[in-house]
């Protein structure tokens, strides 16, 4: 009669030099590790929409300034759709998120310490953070960076074409790191 | 003192290098071309606040300069956190590569003898 496979097993890992063969077959029977997130069509989406709504009012904002058309408060509303679309991007992301954070690679939080932006510092006893953590603080990120564009707006009474450059440069770095992770969890899946 | 990009870009790459050592290979030509650009737009910032003080009509004032720093910083760590994701990305790479060799080549053998 054929033995329960149970019994025989244990009685294999007890022999040493089937450990690190279980070991093997156990992970080999893993379909797939994940260590990242999985791709999110509405992150990227969202950004994107973002990004070309931004430019486009740059443009306007460079031809209008010195007019009122230019002015801060005549724009107010341009600034409260594009944050309601950012706060839908980040309530997303936080519904994903285990509210652990985000933490850069270990060697990145030895080296750089306390030069670290407190955000990505480790909390005392944090050894870890997860990637969902990690998009939430990006689009966190985008969404802070467009409350200085408003303030810049405000301080400036218009944007002309120097500061117009200047913000959309910088915005578009901040959008093109979210979209880099983005594109390879989806070139990875 | 006059600062060029290419000062910057030196000074930010060394850093870059340092902290992600074990990883540049992977991260290397993502890394270098934000450095480039993040490295230009510091000394844009420097520049514009420079010819605001010749010219009001043109540039922006310190005052903007700093706010515009700030959302670099900004900028800056999401570039970090885009670097860490591309080092586990390829991780998960490697890792799932080699965990498809032991499916496939020892997979059978092992199962023959339980």
């Amino acid at each position: 009669m054929r033995q329960s496979l149970i019994p025989s097993l244990i009685k294999r890992m007890k022999q040493a030099w089937f450990a690190p063969l279980f070991l093997v077959l156990a992970l080999g029977a893993c379909s797939t590790v994940t260590l990242i997130s999985p791709y999110d069509e509405k992150l990227e989406a969202g950004v994107t929409q973002y990004v070309q709504d931004l430019s486009s009012f740059l443009v306007k904002m460079q031809a209008a300034n010195g007019t009122a058309a230019g002015k801060y408060e005549n724009n107010i509303d341009f600034y409260a759709t594009q944050i309601g679309l950012l706060d839908g991007l980040i309530l997303r992301a936080e519904a994903q998120d285990t509210g652990v954070g985000c933490l850069l690679t270990g060697k990145a939080i030895k080296i750089l310490g306390d030069k670290l932006p407190a955000a990505l510092r480790p909390k005392p006893g944090q050894t870890t953070g997860t990637p969902e953590g990690c998009s939430l603080m990006m689009v966190k990120n985008i969404k802070a960076q467009l409350g200085i564009i408003a303030n810049i707006h405000k301080a400036m009474g218009g944007l002309n074409a120097d500061a117009a450059k200047s913000v959309e440069d910088i915005t578009m770095q901040a959008i093109r790191a979210v979209l880099t992770v983005e594109m390879l969890k989806k070139k990875g899946e | 003192m006059t600062v060029n990009v290419d000062q910057v870009l030196e000074a930010v790459t060394a850093a870059g290098k340092q902290v992600f050592a074990d990883n540049w290979g992977t991260i290397s030509t993502y890394a270098e071309t934000e450095f480039k650009k993040m490295s230009q737009q510091m000394v844009d910032i420097a520049a514009n606040v420079a010819k605001h003080e010749v010219d009001a009509s043109q540039g922006y004032t310190a005052e903007v300069g700093k706010m515009l720093m700030d959302m670099q910083r900004l900028s800056t760590v999401n570039v970090l956190i885009a670097m860490s994701a591309m080092t586990l990305v390829a991780a998960q790479q490697a890792l799932n590569a080699m965990l498809e060799i032991v499916k496939n080549t020892l997979g059978g053998v092992i199962g023959a003898i339980l």
